[in-house]
């Protein structure tokens, strides 16, 4: 009976250890910085050229889309600063919903291109304020 | 309107009357308080029941001059939207919330109240009665439903477009069922607690219940994700972000639940892991209300944020502080006489690991979902963690349970011996493996998706063998006819065989999931008017841009002909929707099919006509509507009424009996 | 209707406060009931039934099976004992049809000869 009890735990350790790896693997792969357009900048020099998760505004008048190339533009500051550094992101697609709507939030998540400059984009996440509460009083 | 308002502040007056008096009743022995409470749960209901019925009437006959109904209807919105506008948003959703609740617990005191046979009655009412006060009071003081606008209106804002699908309609009130269903067995496992009476009474007196939560809570999840897909527009179903994983983690504790207290059951282990997963499962509903609502942790879906989710924070804390309390003072009592498991092959040690791998996918999913309050905390600096990282170290899981859903069958309680498992594997294994050519002429050859298809039949062919089986043992040992055999097998046994249907069901939503995760296919287009393009073995054609004028929004939508294989299926028109008072919606258009679903998206047009349009081939993603229903057709197959083979028992019990007769002798 | 709302919540007051006009009374009993007995019978009485029906179907193997419903015998016992036990105090057989008065003395009866509860 006490063999059987120790195949038991031994194999629940078995699987605890396969999933503290995993974990770790998953972790190396799935996680980002998650940062402000000024924090990017600020971190921007001791930060490798792997994926990052970009959160800001789109400023109005920035956007471009190309339908023949598919390729969208745009430059993205900090929410609430005023003289905040921009950031020009790229990305090839369909530009998400309400894009163009007055004070959406963005994030985009894709690597910088230091040569260029320019953010490449390979995911854009459109936060919009009022999409499920309404907030203020807007009639 | 005042009445709705007076109903709720009533409301909390009897549920105070209600704690009152069972405090009372069970401190003094007197059975008028505790009547007197029973009395008073039931009356909160009928005024529950009254405010909720006066907001729904606002909401039909548009009384902008509440708030909250201003907020989420307007006039020309379809009378349908209008009535769930009472859960659009979330005042009324908490007000829905204490409704379900009030009527749970009117449920529960009807069920039992005349079962004078042991004192649990009003050691559950207490629990049910204390979360009704935490609602009631969110109710009055912080979250007010009839709370009236601070200017006039003659019309409302409107619902949000996206939120004018079926999908959304009925997937707050499905998730918010099963939440408030977890609320009873909670209930019962703490009053079970408080009392002392540690057996496996609680749970079968709420079996039921937690059965019915299950269910909704898995339908609230399938809804969200079914809204999600048409909705969206991204093509996919799920995306692990904290919302969706808020209420995916009190279902894999609920799942665990299901399956531990078979255990206990039938074998009496497991008493005190019982308890902490029904614990668990009420604490993440709780907690994945906290994370929605607050707004702490960023999410595409972003809820307005407010601090009724700090209120809930602390609900939280209040719960988990008494529940691990509780169990903690029954701990010596709950450790004596717990028979352990005797063997690595049985059927209860697949049981065990089941449970470890759900908790385990819990952990790793409350941990992907918490990292970036972690990091921001110890390191200063927010690291998010996306989908890869949940793929990663929930896939392999998950490959595991399917696993042990095609052995558990196959081994039997207590011990098992290798060489009957043996036996039972050949058929199984062999048909599996003849499988794999088949999965590699499909074009299905990586290491991982593989092992979800061939592991997939694997599960379907054992589970197909116990019906076989079970039907065969019936032909062969008692001459029945097989269909006769087979009716009397599924009838008899209907947890079993209810429980085996669910697991048919979750292998196709494994293989829907999988399917679309690893063979997803998406491409952008530039078209102009009447130019084609093949995806895969579609032929697509452009053939027009239209604009509609609607009552509440215009649409510009691109109509494309479908051909597969050469053959014209149809017209698609996936569209963009301007409506007047709300943002514009992209409407995706989908073909949806056995083998697979094509997903049109239009991103966008210009002067001359030409579009963009995004192509996504899903392949087996309706598998995972199909198997939602496949598992609540189990569930209910499983719940209704057995039949009890009296016959047999009959035999068993002279049995016992004789044996009876011959210990006397001795 | 304020009138109408009045009226009903001081009927609810009415109705929920009603109890407190009787005596003190303490209506639950602390110990088994034939039908708890019952229901516990017929549960290892079903468990073995199980195990027959798993050997029927081959998972388990002959000496597997006779030992575990050895096992579940043994677990079944106790109610099944105490049923007849009560039943034939009485005066009754286990297939008649027993009234509600009846029953309530069979569970005056469990209360006597145990004092405590069954399950657990």
């Amino acid at each position: 009976m006490r063999g059987r009890q120790a195949t038991i735990v031994f194999s629940v350790l078995l699987i605890l250890l396969a999933f503290i790896y995993l974990g770790f693997l998953g972790m190396k792969e799935g996680s980002m910085y998650y940062l402000e357009v000024s924090e990017f900048f600020a971190r921007l020099d001791d930060m490798g050229d792997g994926k990052v998760r970009v959160n800001g505004r789109i400023i109005p008048g920035s956007l471009n889309y190309n339908t023949d190339t598919l390729n969208l533009s745009f430059d993205l500051k900090d929410k609430d600063l005023e003289d905040a550094p921009r950031l020009n992101v790229v990305y090839r697609g369909s530009p998400p919903d309400m894009l163009e709507q007055e004070g959406v939030t963005l994030v985009a998540e894709g690597s910088y291109n230091r040569e260029k400059g320019v953010f490449e984009a390979k995911k854009l996440l459109v936060k919009c304020p009022s999409k499920y509460e309404k907030k203020g009083d807007e009639v | 309107m005042d009445f709705g308002r007076y109903s709720l502040l009533f409301s909390l007056i009897l549920a105070i009357f209600v704690a009152i008096g069972l405090t009372a009743g069970l401190r003094k022995k007197d059975g008028r308080f505790i009547d007197l409470s029973y009395r008073g749960a039931k009356a909160i209901f009928v005024f529950l029941t009254f405010a909720t019925s006066i907001l729904i009437y606002a909401f039909i006959t548009d009384d902008f001059r509440i708030e909250y109904v201003a907020a989420y209807s307007e006039r020309s919105l379809p009378l349908f939207y209008k009535i769930t506008g009472l859960w659009a948003g979330q005042k009324g959703s908490l007000l829905f919330w204490g409704w379900l609740l009030s009527l749970f617990t009117f449920i529960t005191v009807k069920r039992d109240e005349k079962n004078l046979n042991t004192l649990f009655l009003p050691y559950v009412l207490v629990f049910l009665n204390l979360t009704l006060i935490f609602f009631l009071v969110l109710l009055n003081f912080v979250t007010p439903p009839f709370e009236l606008a601070p200017i006039f209106r003659s019309d409302g804002n409107g619902l949000n477009p996206m939120l004018q699908n079926p999908g959304m309609v009925f997937h707050p009130p499905t998730l918010y069922l099963g939440y408030v269903g977890f609320t009873v067995p909670f209930a019962f496992a703490m009053a079970a607690l408080v009392t002392g009476d540690l057996g496996d009474w609680w749970i079968k007196k709420t079996r039921a219940w937690i059965l019915f939560s299950w269910v909704f809570l898995t339908l609230g999840i399938i809804f969200g994700g079914w809204w999600a897909y048409k909705e969206l527009g991204w093509g996919g179903v799920w995306a692990w972000d904290p919302v969706e994983n808020s209420s995916f983690m009190p279902w894999l504790t609920a799942t665990a639940f299901l399956h531990s207290i078979i255990i206990q059951e039938k074998r009496g282990m497991l008493k005190i892991w019982n308890l902490v997963l029904i614990l668990l499962t009420f604490s993440l509903c709780i907690f994945g209300t906290f994370i929605t609502r607050s707004g702490i942790i960023s999410s595409v879906h972003a809820f307005g944020q407010s601090p009724v989710g700090f209120v809930f924070l602390g609900f939280l804390f209040v719960t988990l502080a008494t529940g691990i309390y509780l169990i903690w003072t029954r701990y010596d009592q709950l450790k004596e006489k717990n028979p352990r498991i005797e063997a690595f092959l049985s059927r209860e040690s697949t049981f065990l690991y089941n449970n470890i791998i759900l908790v385990g996918i819990c952990f790793a999913t409350f941990w992907g979902t918490i990292f970036p309050l972690i990091s921001e905390a110890v390191k200063g600096v927010k690291i998010s963690v996306g989908p890869p990282f949940f793929n990663t170290i929930n896939s392999p899981l998950f490959l595991l349970l399917l696993l042990l859903m095609a052995l558990s069958p196959l081994l039997g309680w207590r011990k098992t011996s290798p060489k009957g498992i043996l036996k039972n594997l050949v058929v199984p294994v062999s048909l599996t493996t003849v499988s794999l050519p088949l999965l590699y002429i499909s074009g299905i050859r990586e290491f991982m998706p593989v092992f979800f298809y061939s592991l997939s039949v694997f599960v379907i062919v054992t589970l197909m063998r116990e019906f076989y089986l079970g039907t065969k043992a019936g032909v062969k040992n008692h001459g029945r006819g097989w269909l006769a055999s087979f009716r009397r097998l599924v009838s008899i046994n209907r947890r079993r065989y209810g429980g085996f249907i669910v697991h048919i069901g979750m292998v196709f939503i494994v293989l829907g999931l999988a399917s679309y995760g690893y063979y997803q296919y998406k491409e952008d287009f530039g078209l102009v008017k009447g130019q084609e393009v093949t995806v895969k073995n579609y032929r697509l054609k452009y053939v027009d841009l239209t604009n509609l004028d609607r009552w509440n929004y215009e649409s510009v939508g691109s109509l494309i002909e479908v051909y597969k294989s050469g053959e014209f299926k149809g017209t698609l028109k996936p569209e963009k929707r301007f409506y007047k008072k709300q943002e514009p919606t992209t409407e995706v258009a989908i073909m949806s099919g056995i083998s697979e679903d094509l997903y049109l998206i239009l991103g966008g047009w210009n002067g001359d006509g030409s579009i963009t349009l995004t192509v996504v081939i899903n392949p087996l993603l309706s598998w995972i509507w199909t198997g939602t229903g496949v598992v609540v057709f189990g569930i209910v197959w499983a719940v209704l009424p057995t039949r009890r083979r009296e016959d047999g028992i009959d035999v068993i019990e002279k049995e016992v009996i004789m044996r009876l007769k011959g210990i006397g002798a001795e | 209707m304020v009138i109408l709302f009045f009226i009903l919540i001081s009927a609810s007051l009415a109705y929920i406060l009603l109890p407190l006009a009787g005596e003190n009374y303490w209506p639950f009993v602390s110990g088994g009931t034939l039908a708890g007995i019952q229901t516990e019978k017929k549960e290892g009485v079903q468990a073995i039934s199980d195990i027959d029906f798993e050997f029927e179907m081959g998972k388990l193997t002959e000496e597997d099976h006779a030992s575990t419903r050895e096992y579940l015998k043994r677990q079944a016992l106790p109610a099944l004992k105490m049923e007849r036990d009560l039943l034939n105090r009485m005066g009754l057989n286990p297939r008649q049809e027993i009234s509600k008065k009846l029953k309530q003395d069979i569970n005056k009866e469990v209360l006597r000869i145990c004092g405590k509860k069954l399950s657990s």
